[in-house]
């Protein structure tokens, strides 16, 4: 494995294991917003109960989940240098933002939503929770904006003086379709996560016969707000969709595995066998319209193959190299205002030029054969994406049915009369967490081999570091991660063990300890 | 909105965690800490040397 190959790898494998913990921490804040409010609506203290003990698993999650996300940000300067220097103050912005807010708003409510329950009247601490929801959905909010950038960079110019991209409207950054479209789709992802976690424990408890009144509230909170969220996902992926289809065709195309461009409306592939030698997808099961529909929203709009847009890059890149040539040029007669005005031609196909870096290091002289290559290797990993999109979409219809059936349940008072419905609920838990990790893997794996969509190729953005230095710390997370995975788990089975009257009162439980 | 010996205490430990981390980026994390890659480095790793 080369530096850019294992500081992918390692950015992977961060990312994903941080975003273990993050859906929960959405989900989770605003169910506890939601059991308070109706504790104090009800003053029912079951109800302060409820969110004290939700609140403790949250809090173990939450500090995992600031933990592993730290490194996220460290591994900008230390592995991505480049890419940092280059993006960094378009990019830099949205990630200081959140970090502020994390650090500061959400710190804070946390803070007074565990330690101030006695110190604050019921309307004051409910005021907190609800403050910390939205702080840690804000930070989403920061996170997804930077996202949202890389996809689909608007709001920023190359600068040929500093050799980077510049913000020119912070406001088209802020307001990133793209950015918006995944902040919607992620946090009702984060929410359906929240919900099947809560619905899953509670389910446990009540086949075990424990607790069984806060077992049934629980479910009852959850089974609402989980069908509204996993509907959400649904919705909100649609809208995805859209934008990608506006503006990440190629990712579209990958994950539909549509060689060729259709005639609109273009229809939609539910099954089939992407041949990578062949170009073709054997044995399509295919639903007519429903891709047309979803990327185009109209009926005479095609969705272009990968095929085509291969095409297309190989356009861009030939544009690309004027740019590239006018770069050089700029290089040795920095004042010549002819050549930094064709460069402002072609500067938007400069990204497309650097793919040829992959081929040669003089990429003004590269051959057709070459622009070839180059504009070849702008497909990502179609299997991966075809299958990852799949199964992501099959458990986002498992997860109505079942908020459904539970909500169904729960509104008719008969959660606790079919044992089938709690076990296939308790073993739903680790579901949304696939669920959440796949639709990862088809944005960002869907964006090779690009760092910045169209401006700035992966392999460009990674520092000139030693190989052994980014396995040495790769090693060193995995190890250090796994370790915190097993504290993680073992405090989670704890605590849910004990269940919330153990949990919520340690000295009868440290007095039964001592007695035994 | 909160009572007043509990907004003096947010508002001790909100500046004390500022001036930790402030601490934490002069020692650590400052400019004279860092390698960035200057536009002359970054044009010679984007264009041909």
């Amino acid at each position: 494995m080369d530096i850019v190959e294992l500081s992918r790898l390692q950015f992977a494998v961060t990312a994903l294991y941080h975003f273990i913990f993050v859906p929960l921490t959405l989900g989770l804040s605003i169910l506890l917003g939601i059991m308070e409010t109706v504790y104090v609506m009800t003053n029912k203290t079951i109800w302060r109960d409820l969110t004290k003990f939700w609140g403790i698993l949250f809090g173990i999650n939450f500090a995992m989940g600031v933990a592993t996300g730290i490194t996220m940000e460290f591994q900008f300067g230390t592995n991505w240098a480049y890419y940092s220097q280059y993006v960094g103050d378009v990019f830099g912005a949205p990630l200081a933002i959140e970090g502020l807010m994390a650090f500061f708003l959400e710190a804070t409510f946390v803070g007074l939503f565990f330690f101030a329950w006695d110190r604050l009247s019921k309307v004051q601490h409910l005021i907190a929770t609800w403050a910390l929801a939205i702080g840690t959905n804000l930070s989403a909010l920061w996170i997804l904006i930077a996202n949202g950038w890389m996809q689909y960079p608007v709001g920023a110019k190359f600068n040929v003086d500093t050799m980077r991209m510049e913000v020119s409207d912070f406001m088209a950054v802020l307001f990133n379709p793209v950015a918006q479209a995944k902040f919607v789709h992620t946090v009702s992802a984060g929410y359906v996560v929240g919900s099947i976690f809560v619905l899953a424990i509670s389910a446990w408890y009540m086949l075990k016969g424990r607790h069984v009144e806060f077992a049934k509230r629980s479910m009852t909170v959850a089974a609402s707000f989980g069908l509204a969220s996993a509907l959400s996902v649904v919705v909100l992926g649609d809208e995805s969709g859209y934008t990608a289809g506006q503006n990440q065709k190629m990712k579209i195309a990958a994950i539909e595995a549509m060689w060729q461009t259709e005639p609109a409306p273009a229809s939609f592939t539910v099954f089939g066998l992407p041949n990578l030698k062949t170009h073709t997808t054997e044995y399509e099961i295919k639903v007519p319209w429903v891709l047309g529909l979803i990327a185009t929203r109209t009926a005479d709009e095609p969705v272009p193959g990968i095929e085509d847009l291969v095409n297309d890059a190989y356009v861009r890149i030939k544009d690309g190299l004027i740019a590239y040539r006018d770069l050089l040029a700029i290089k040795k007669s920095p004042r010549d205002e002819a050549l930094r005005a064709d460069l402002e031609k072609h500067v938007d196909n400069l990204g497309y030029a650097l793919l040829l870096k992959a081929q040669r290091p003089d990429v003004e002289n590269a051959t057709d054969a070459q622009i070839h290559a180059a504009a070849e290797s702008t497909i990502p990993n179609v299997p991966v994406l075809f299958w990852s999109f799949r199964f992501m979409v099959g458990l986002g219809f498992f997860f109505i049915a079942l908020f459904a059936t539970a909500f169904w349940l729960s509104a008719r008072l008969r959660l606790d009369r079919y044992r089938w419905f709690l076990r296939i609920a308790f073993w739903s838990l680790p579901l949304p967490w696939i669920a959440a990790e796949l639709g990862w893997i088809v944005a960002e794996y869907g964006r090779q081999p690009w760092v910045i969509t169209g401006v700035l190729p992966t392999a460009l953005g990674v520092s000139s570091t030693a190989t052994g230095n980014v396995l040495f710390s790769l090693l060193g997370f995995a190890l250090f991660y796994s370790a915190l995975l097993v504290v993680d788990l073992y405090l989670l089975t704890k605590y849910i063990r004990l269940g919330p009257d153990d949990a919520l009162s340690p000295a009868p439980v440290a007095l039964r300890a001592a007695a035994e | 909105m909160f009572p007043r010996a509990l907004r003096r205490e947010i508002l001790a430990l909100l500046g004390l965690k500022a001036v930790l981390l402030t601490v934490l980026y002069l020692l650590f994390f400052s400019p004279s800490h860092r390698i960035e890659p200057t536009p002359a480095q970054m044009q010679s790793h984007l264009l041909r040397e």
